[in-house]
C-alpha cells in the first residue's frame, strides 16, 4: 500500500515537473529557432528584403531602408533618403551582386550603423546572447531559490508543534477519514 | 505678471527644499511640529507649481512672444488646444509638467494620509520632497521654462524683445492625440513615485508589515493604468499620423515608456505573494525601486541625446543631472535595503511548484526577462560604443526575434495562473481546470490551420489567445454559477455580484482579457500588405478586396497650413463602399510638410491610406495603400484593459450583516421604532480590500 503510493507520488511529482518545464523549454526553443532563421520577414522579393537589412539613414527613424517613409529626417511622404538607398540595392540586385557584397557597400558607405541589427560577429554576439543567457540563469536562480524554501518548509513542518492525539482523533470522527499522525 | 511664473517656480524649490529638510529634522529629533510644518510645504509645492504652470498656459494664449519658450513652440495662427498642449512641446516645458503631475500625486498622497500612518508619512513626505527638489533644481537653474529673448539695443544694452510671431508648434504635435498622449504617460512615470515614496519610507522607518502595499495598491494601478493609456495613444497617435503603416518602432524612447510598465505590471502580480502568504517582500521592494529607477532613466533616454530616437529632444547636458540622480537614487536604495534587510523576512515559504505562488514567480521572471531584453537592445549600441568604438543599431527586427517568445510564454502564464490554487495544485484538479480551455485553443489552431494561418507565431498566439479567453470565461462561469444556484438569481446577474464582491480578481481578468485582443491585434502583423502606385485622377489602385479609384486632388487652405488632398473612392466586389481624404498638410510656421493618414477601420481589417506627395521623377501623385489585419484589436483591447483595471479600483461590495430599525404595528395603538434583532442584508463597501 505504502510502496504503492510512493510510486504514485513519484509518478506525480514527474508529471508536474514536465508541466512545469515544458513551457519554459517552448519559449527558449522558440526563441533559438528563430535567432537560426529569417523568419520575420514575408517579402520574397531579394531587393525588398535587402532593404530591410539596412537601416535607413535619414537620422529621423529607427526604421528600414523599404519601410521608412519620412523626408529628409521629418516624418513624411516617402523618405528621399530611403527611396535613394532602396534603388542603390535594386540597382546591385540587378547586377547580380551578391547579398554580402552589397551589405558591405553600404557598410563601407556609411559604418556599420547602417545594418538594421547587429552581424553575430565579435562583441556584437553578446547583443544576441545575453537576452537568452540571462533569462535562463535567473530561472536557474529562482529554481535554487524554489528547492531552498520547499526545504525550509518542509523542516518546518516536521519541526511544528505536534497535533493532539484527541484532536485528531474528533478530525476522524467528525470527517470520516484517515488522518496521518 | 512676467515674472509670476518663475518667481512661483522659485518659491516651489525653497518650498521642497524646506519639506525635505524639515521632514528629516522631523524625524530626528522626533518633533511633531516639524513634521507638520514639513507636510504643509510639501502641499505648498503644488499650489506654487499649479502657479508657474498657469502663468506659462497663459503666456501661450496671450501670444507672448517675448518669452523664449512660447515663441519657439507657438504662432498665433495655432488653434487654442494646441496652444494648451505646447505647454509640453519642449525640453523646458515637458520638465515643468512632469514636475507639476508629480507635486499633483505628492499633494494628494500626503493630503490623504494626513491624520494617517504618523509613523510612516514623514519618511514619504521627505522621499516625495527629494524627488520634487531634483525636479525643481533643473525647472530652475537647468531648463527654465520662463527664459525671455533679449536683444541689445543701439547703446548696447541687452533689453526684452519679443517676435512678432512664434516659430510654430511641431507639426507632428498637430494631432488630437498629442493633446493628451504626453500627460497620460508623464502620469504614468511621475505616479510610480508614490509607491517608491511609500516602499523606502516603510523601509526606511521599519513600517510593519504589509501596511504600506496596501496604502499603495491602488496607486499603483492608478500609475500602471496610466502608462498603459499614454502608451497606447502613443502607438495610435505613430498608427494616425506618422504614415509608415505601424504602431511600434522599438524606437528608444518608446521602449522606454515600456521598461517601467513590465516592471510595474510585475509588481502588480507580485504584490498579491506579500499579501497572501507574506512571501517576496524583498523583490517587491526592489521592483518597486527599480520601477521608478527605470522611470528616471527612461526621462535620461528621451533627454540626454544618450540615444538616437525620433522623439528624442535636443542634445544637452542635462542627461548628466539625471545620471547623477539615478546613481543617487540607487544608492539610497542600495543602503535602505541594506541597513534593514532584517525586516523584509519571508513570513511563509513555498509549499508546492504546482501553485499560484510559482506561477507568479515565472510571471514575473518572464516579466523581467522581457523588461532586460528590451533594455539591452536599447543600450547596447551605447554599450557597443564604449566597448569596441563602433556604433550600430539593433532595429525592430532584433526585438520581435527576442520578445516574441517571451511574449508569448506571458499569455500562456496569464491563462496558467489564474487555474493554480495557492500553496498546492493537485494534478486531479489540474485536468480538471485544464481540459477545456486547452482543447478550445487547439481547436481554433487547427480551424485556423484549415483557414490558411500559416504564420508560426499569430498561430501560437491565436492558440494561446483562445485558450487564456476560455480559462477567464470559465473562472466567470464557475463563480456565478456558485451564486446563481444560491440565490437563484439568473446567470449575468449572478457575474455582476461575483465581479462586485471581488473586484481586483475579477477586474484583474478583465485587464487579462484585453491583453489577450491586444495579443491578437498584434499577431495579424505578418498578414499586412501593401501597395504605392503613382495615380493620376481616374486611375485605380488594388490591394486585398479593395479597388481605388482617384476621383481628384485639390487644395485646401487655411492660417496654419495648406493642404494638398487626394479624393478616393473604395470599391469592394464592384460595390462603391466609402469615400477616403488622405492629405499632405504644408505647415506654415514651421516650414514642415506632414501627412494625414486617411483610415477605414473594421474589426477584421484597416484600410490605410498615405498620400505619400509627388513623385520627384513624373510629379504624378503617389498613394501608398497600406491593408493592416485586426489592429483595431489593440485599440479595443486597450479600452478593456482600462476598464478593467478601473473595475479593480472600485471598492469590494459585501453581503454584511447590518441590523435596521423595523416598525412594528400593535393592535390599537403605534409603538416607537426599535432595533430589530432581525439581521437585513445590506450592502456596503470596503475600501481595505
Amino acid at each position: 500500500m505504502i510502496r504503492r503510493r510512493v510510486a504514485k507520488d513519484r509518478h506525480l511529482r514527474a508529471r508536474v515537473k514536465v508541466l512545469l518545464l515544458a513551457p519554459a523549454a517552448l519559449v527558449f526553443v522558440l526563441q533559438s529557432a528563430l535567432l537560426s532563421s529569417p523568419a520575420y520577414a514575408q517579402q520574397t522579393e531579394r531587393g525588398r528584403e535587402l532593404g530591410k537589412r539596412v537601416k535607413c539613414m535619414c537620422g529621423g527613424c529607427n526604421d528600414s531602408a523599404t519601410a521608412c517613409n519620412h523626408t529628409g529626417g521629418s516624418f513624411s511622404g516617402p523618405c528621399d533618403m530611403a527611396k535613394g538607398m532602396q534603388s542603390e540595392i535594386n540597382e546591385r540586385v540587378t547586377r547580380n551582386e551578391s547579398d554580402d557584397l552589397t551589405l558591405q557597400a553600404f557598410v563601407q558607405e556609411y559604418g556599420p550603423t547602417v545594418l538594421i541589427v547587429p552581424p553575430a560577429k565579435g562583441f556584437n554576439i553578446a547583443a544576441w546572447v545575453t537576452p537568452i543567457v540571462v533569462p535562463l540563469l535567473a530561472i536557474i536562480l529562482v529554481w535554487v531559490v524554489v528547492r531552498r524554501w520547499r526545504q525550509k518548509a518542509t523542516l518546518a513542518t516536521a519541526s511544528g508543534p505536534e497535533i493532539p492525539a484527541e484532536f485528531l482523533a474528533r478530525a476522524r470522527r467528525e470527517t470520516g477519514k484517515d488522518y496521518d499522525e | 505678471m512676467d515674472i509670476l511664473g518663475s518667481f512661483s517656480l522659485l518659491l516651489a524649490f525653497l518650498a521642497a527644499v524646506y519639506a525635505m529638510g524639515a521632514g528629516i529634522a522631523g524625524i530626528v529629533t522626533r518633533k511633531t511640529l516639524l513634521t507638520k510644518s514639513a507636510r504643509n510645504a510639501g502641499m505648498a509645492v503644488f499650489v506654487l507649481v499649479t502657479l508657474a504652470v498657469a502663468c506659462l498656459e497663459y503666456y501661450f494664449f496671450t501670444d507672448n512672444f517675448s518669452m523664449a519658450y512660447v515663441a519657439a513652440h507657438s504662432n498665433r495662427a495655432l488653434p487654442f488646444y494646441y496652444k494648451f498642449a505646447a505647454l509640453w512641446a519642449g525640453q523646458e516645458g515637458s520638465l515643468l509638467l512632469w514636475t507639476w503631475l508629480l507635486s499633483t500625486y505628492a499633494f494628494f498622497a500626503i493630503f490623504i494620509n494626513r491624520n494617517k500612518h504618523p509613523e510612516l508619512m514623514p519618511y514619504v513626505g521627505v522621499v516625495l520632497a527629494s524627488v520634487q527638489t531634483f525636479f525643481l533644481t533643473l525647472n530652475n537653474f537647468v531648463a527654465s521654462p520662463f527664459a525671455v529673448l533679449a536683444g541689445a539695443d543701439p547703446s548696447g544694452v541687452m533689453r526684452v524683445s519679443a517676435l512678432s510671431d512664434g516659430h510654430g508648434l511641431n507639426p507632428l504635435l498637430q494631432y488630437p492625440e498629442m493633446v493628451i498622449h504626453p500627460p497620460m504617460l508623464y502620469l504614468g512615470y511621475t505616479g510610480f513615485t508614490v509607491p517608491f515614496a511609500f516602499a523606502l519610507g516603510a523601509l526606511l522607518g521599519r513600517y510593519p508589515g504589509e501596511k504600506w502595499i496596501h496604502i499603495t495598491r491602488r496607486w499603483t494601478m492608478i500609475a500602471w493604468c496610466f502608462q498603459s493609456i499614454g502608451i497606447l495613444l502613443g502607438a495610435h497617435w505613430a498608427y494616425a499620423v506618422l504614415g509608415w503603416g505601424g504602431y511600434w518602432a522599438w524606437d528608444p524612447v518608446e521602449n522606454a515608456s515600456l521598461l517601467p510598465w513590465i516592471t510595474g505590471t510585475a509588481f502588480l502580480h507580485s504584490v498579491m505573494m506579500q499579501e497572501k502568504r507574506g512571501m517576496m517582500k524583498v523583490w517587491n521592494i526592489w521592483l518597486v525601486f527599480t520601477t521608478f529607477m527605470l522611470c528616471i532613466l527612461g526621462t535620461l533616454l528621451t533627454r540626454s541625446g544618450i540615444v538616437s530616437s525620433v522623439h528624442a529632444f535636443a542634445q544637452s547636458s542635462i542627461g548628466n543631472w539625471f545620471v547623477g540622480f539615478l546613481a543617487l537614487v540607487f544608492i539610497v536604495c542600495c543602503a535602505s535595503y541594506w541597513k534593514n534587510r532584517d525586516y523584509l523576512r519571508s513570513d511563509n515559504q513555498l509549499d508546492s511548484l504546482v501553485s499560484r505562488e510559482s506561477s507568479f514567480l515565472f510571471n514575473n521572471l518572464i516579466l523581467l526577462a522581457a523588461c532586460f531584453a528590451v533594455l539591452w537592445g536599447t543600450l547596447f549600441p551605447v554599450l557597443s560604443e564604449w566597448v569596441v568604438g563602433n556604433k550600430i543599431s539593433v532595429g525592430p527586427p532584433f526585438f520581435n526575434k527576442v520578445n516574441i517568445p517571451i511574449a508569448l510564454f506571458l499569455l500562456l502564464l496569464t491563462g496558467v495562473g489564474p487555474l493554480l490554487a495557492w500553496r498546492k495544485t493537485s494534478f486531479d484538479a489540474l485536468k480538471r481546470n485544464f481540459a477545456w480551455p486547452l482543447s478550445g485553443g487547439v481547436l481554433a489552431g487547427v480551424i485556423a490551420l484549415v483557414f490558411g494561418f500559416r504564420d508560426i507565431y499569430s498561430l501560437i498566439c491565436l492558440i494561446l489567445g483562445v485558450f487564456v479567453t476560455l480559462t477567464i470565461f470559465s473562472e466567470f462561469f464557475r463563480g456565478a454559477r456558485v451564486i446563481a444556484g444560491r440565490d437563484g438569481s439568473n446567470l449575468i446577474s449572478a457575474v455582476g455580484e461575483l465581479t462586485m464582491r471581488n473586484t481586483r480578481r475579477y477586474g484583474g481578468y478583465v485587464v487579462h482579457f484585453g491583453m489577450v485582443l491586444i495579443f491578437i491585434g498584434i499577431a495579424g502583423v505578418p498578414f499586412n500588405k501593401d501597395v504605392q502606385k503613382e495615380m493620376s485622377i481616374g486611375q485605380t489602385l488594388n490591394i486585398g478586396p479593395y479597388s481605388i479609384l482617384c476621383q481628384n486632388f485639390d487644395r485646401v487652405q487655411n492660417g496654419n497650413y495648406d493642404s494638398e488632398r487626394a479624393t478616393l473612392e473604395v470599391f469592394r466586389n464592384g460595390k462603391s463602399e466609402m469615400m477616403l481624404y488622405p492629405e499632405r498638410r504644408f505647415f506654415l510656421a514651421s516650414q514642415v510638410t506632414e501627412t494625414m493618414v486617411a483610415v477605414q477601420s473594421s474589426p477584421l481589417r484597416d484600410l490605410y491610406i498615405v498620400y505619400a506627395g509627388r513623385s520627384p521623377e513624373t510629379g504624378q501623385p503617389v498613394i501608398h495603400a497600406y491593408l493592416n489585419p485586426l489592429v483595431k484589436w489593440i485599440w479595443f483591447g486597450g479600452i478593456v484593459v482600462v476598464l478593467g483595471t478601473g473595475l479593480a479600483l472600485l471598492s469590494n461590495r459585501r453581503a454584511a450583516l447590518v441590523f435596521r430599525p423595523v416598525t412594528e404595528q400593535a393592535w390599537g395603538d403605534r409603538l416607537p421604532a426599535r432595533v430589530s434583532p432581525v439581521g437585513a442584508i445590506a450592502q456596503r463597501g470596503d475600501a481595505n480590500d
